[in-house]
């Protein structure tokens, strides 16, 4: 019983970090109809600064979070400005080619300017855990976890509650209409996508402590995220939880009952039998995959 | 990479505007019947001549770490003899080629023979890219040198013109049950035969290979392994893993894991308060200074079989004495980090192939140079890891053999084979987290 609880709990830290990595690349798609392909490099970029600010000025992982995640939010303006906007036309190949070019480009960057080396946010609290009965608890996976979750909720109160996310949302309905009732939909684009890196970049901060990062971190994790945001409904971000929460826990129970190595394979048929089934995802629209007409 | 071929090809440009301005026409073809004829010329012209070398390394990706390492420790070999003179008078030039992926390293090996006449590899870090290129340089009727690719399959292909100067898989995964079993067993006062042995490892080629070598080893010397598991080195969760390890409750645990994964397991070991008595990486990641780096002191205790990483300076010879003095002073001053296993072990390789095969070939020629390699009779002690280089007739290297570090006080300190001992092991049985 003890490792059933365990593996629980390892699962859903786990998981929670996986949410958080796709609520960005869900969101994105949602409203702008664009899949994020570099989703997984601004990943590492966010953890390259953490390490960045850790080593050179001692900050401390959660406090550069402050400085990270607004200079995650900057770069995605720029991104979208300069290359997002110009091709949310152009037929959805582009749009492909376009993300997937920056994401192999910004790993090369990344190679160029920090080798292929693994670097790593060292803190005094790395290992430390506590037990509650037979359950050993991690600080840091549970720190993780609860930033993580609250971030998730923060961005659904952000969309439910506020004029912005109401656009926001106007707009992932139908980009026409919500132009039509005086929606600024650039401005919708350029905040959405910015808030999608923000957020991977805030995973990317929490993810330092525990992981090794080398510029093709992001790249690793990122298929995983692929899976949760299909899985959970293309641009649903309440899905994307409980598919990022699920995966985690299925990995966690699969690895320890069947071995490390039949994870993806356990996941991966999780994953066809449930679209076989209900091939829209957990709470996806019919037709959300197929781009607006404009 | 493309400034570097740039650069080569500007060069290659302006030795051909020389040749243009200063040569008569006849002094051209005489030129040209030697390079057809491909020998070595003595004499003036000769000293003008280069040899060309690609080196096949993933450069980019995800094998790019250990790819880099190995490349660089080549690098030097070649700065240090191009220092000393080159071979025969002529300068050494290495081209670049990037083997991230088994394509790649197909195209690139093509590349290097095709356009820039390259008929000397050196390659691979990993078996992937070492399979496939060394079969594009025999088909190009060149010939490969590998180092660090340990697929047991490499020698065993009939290629003629394929040697493996370093280990492979078998010797790889050898050194941890030997050690367990001469050296463990004692000081945790259990006999061998005895001994709770679990495996575990990263579920590539590398990984799979390894281990199957350490337990067939293991099982020779009559201990019994009772646990086998493999993982993805991607994997962001060993803590299931963790579980598994604390239910069997081993004594020794061999682990063949690279980076990420061998510090995460470490970690989540640590989270769970769980270690075994004692810990013996059988490469690759436990031998890196980034292992070091990501968990601290936490490190110290753990075993790492591995190349190995320096001889003991009594077992080797003067000559190789001076190599490593000058090999970690021009490592640190090009690329400002003190080289570790993968490097030293890149120099090692640069150094047989250029100095003791390509300096004792007849021609540049693919059969020369295999008739150089199976003649060459290097003592053991004659490279800066205590290596020696003797080629059996499938061109596996006889004199090439794994070694056990220790991590103590943050360092690799040398434990085994004599040959390369430095220190005596410490923290045998392992002693709490806390307690490192």
């Amino acid at each position: 019983m003890d490792i059933y609880a365990q593996l629980a709990l390892s699962g859903l830290f786990i998981g929670g970090l996986y949410a958080l990595i796709s609520v960005g690349l869900t969101l994105v798609f949602g409203v702008l109809r664009v899949v994020n392909f570099a989703h997984g490099e601004y990943l590492t970029i966010a953890m390259f600064l953490t390490y960045f600010l850790f080593h050179q000025f001692g900050f401390d992982p959660f406090l550069s979070s402050i400085l990270v995640i607004p200079l995650m939010f900057g770069l995605g303006l720029v991104t979208e400005r300069l290359l997002i906007r110009p091709t949310l036309e152009a037929p959805h190949v582009v749009q492909v080619f376009v993300t997937f070019a920056l994401s192999l480009w910004l790993q090369n960057l990344l190679l160029v300017l920090f080798t292929s080396d693994f670097r790593t946010v060292r803190t005094g609290y790395a290992t430390a855990a506590f037990q509650i009965g037979p359950l050993y608890v991690s600080w840091l996976r549970l720190g993780a976890f609860v930033a993580a979750v609250a971030l998730t909720a923060a961005l659904a109160a952000f969309l439910k509650y506020t004029y912005m996310g109401s656009a926001i949302r106007a707009t992932a309905q139908d980009r026409r209409s919500a132009r039509l009732t005086g929606v600024n939909v650039d401005r919708v684009y350029a905040v959405t996508f910015a808030l999608g890196c923000a957020l991977v970049g805030a995973a990317g901060v929490l993810l330092s402590p525990l992981f090794p990062v080398n510029p093709y971190t992001g790249a690793d994790m990122i298929l995983i995220a692929f899976v949760i945001v299909v899985l959970g409904g293309m641009g649903s971000i309440a899905g994307a939880t409980l598919a990022g929460l699920l995966i985690g826990v299925v990995e966690s129970y699969s690895s320890y009952f069947l071995g490390g190595e039949m994870k993806q394979f356990v996941y991966f048929l999780c994953f066809m039998l449930i679209l076989a089934f209900r091939p829209v995802g957990f709470f996806g629209r019919k037709g959300a995959e197929v781009m607006d007409v404009t | 990479m493309a400034v570097v071929s740039a650069v080569f090809s500007h060069q290659r440009g302006r030795q051909l505007k020389i040749l243009h301005r200063g040569f008569s026409r006849r002094r051209a073809a005489e030129l040209f019947v030697a390079a057809a004829f491909g020998g070595f010329l003595t004499g003036p012209a000769a000293s003008q001549e280069t040899v060309k070398i690609g080196a096949i390394f993933p450069l980019t990706g995800a094998s790019s770490v250990f790819g880099n390492q190995n490349f660089q420790g080549v690098d030097i070999a070649v700065d240090l003899i191009n220092h000393r003179g080159g071979v025969n008078g002529r300068k050494i030039i290495l081209f670049k080629g990037d083997g991230n992926s088994p394509q790649s390293a197909i195209s690139e090996t093509n590349r290097l023979a095709t356009r820039e006449g390259v008929t000397i590899f050196v390659g691979s870090s990993t078996s992937a890219a070492g399979m496939v290129a060394s079969q594009e340089a025999e088909r190009n009727g060149a010939f490969y040198w590998e180092g660090m690719a340990v697929a047991n399959t490499y020698t065993e292909r009939g290629f003629k013109h394929a040697f493996r100067m370093g280990l492979n898989a078998a010797g790889l995964g050898q050194p941890a049950p030997l050690y367990a079993a001469e050296v463990l067993a004692p000081l945790l006062k259990i006999e061998p035969k005895d001994l709770k042995i679990a495996v575990i490892a990263e579920d590539s080629a590398f990984g799979v290979d390894v281990s199957k070598a350490a337990i067939e080893q293991a099982e020779k010397l009559g201990m019994k392994v009772g646990f086998r598991e493999l993982y993805s080195a991607k994997t962001t969760d060993l803590s299931p893993l963790v579980l598994k390890l604390r239910s069997f409750a081993p004594d020794i645990i061999i682990a063949t894991q690279f980076i990420n994964d061998a510090i995460l397991l470490q970690r989540q070991m640590k989270e769970m308060s769980y270690f075994p008595k004692a810990f013996v990486g059988t490469s690759a990641g436990h031998s890196t200074l980034s292992f070091a780096e990501a968990i601290g002191k936490d490190v110290n205790g753990i075993f790492s079989s591995s190349f190995p990483l320096e001889a003991n300076p009594a077992s080797i010879s003067e000559t190789a004495r001076g190599d490593l003095e000058e090999f970690v002073k021009r490592y640190r001053a090009k690329y400002n980090v003190i080289p570790a296993v993968q490097e030293s072990l890149g120099f090692v390789v640069g150094m047989g192939l250029i100095r003791d095969v390509i300096g004792k070939s007849a021609s540049l020629g693919a059969a020369d140079l295999r008739e150089a390699a199976l003649k060459a009779d290097v003592p053991t002690g004659s490279y800066i890891n205590g290596w020696g280089m003797k080629f059996d007739e499938k061109g596996q290297n006889q004199r090439a053999f794994g070694s056990v570090v220790q991590w103590q006080d943050l360092r690799m300190v040398p434990v085994y084979p004599k040959a390369s001992k430095l220190k005596e092991p410490i923290m045998v049985p392992l002693p709490a987290w806390t307690a490192r």
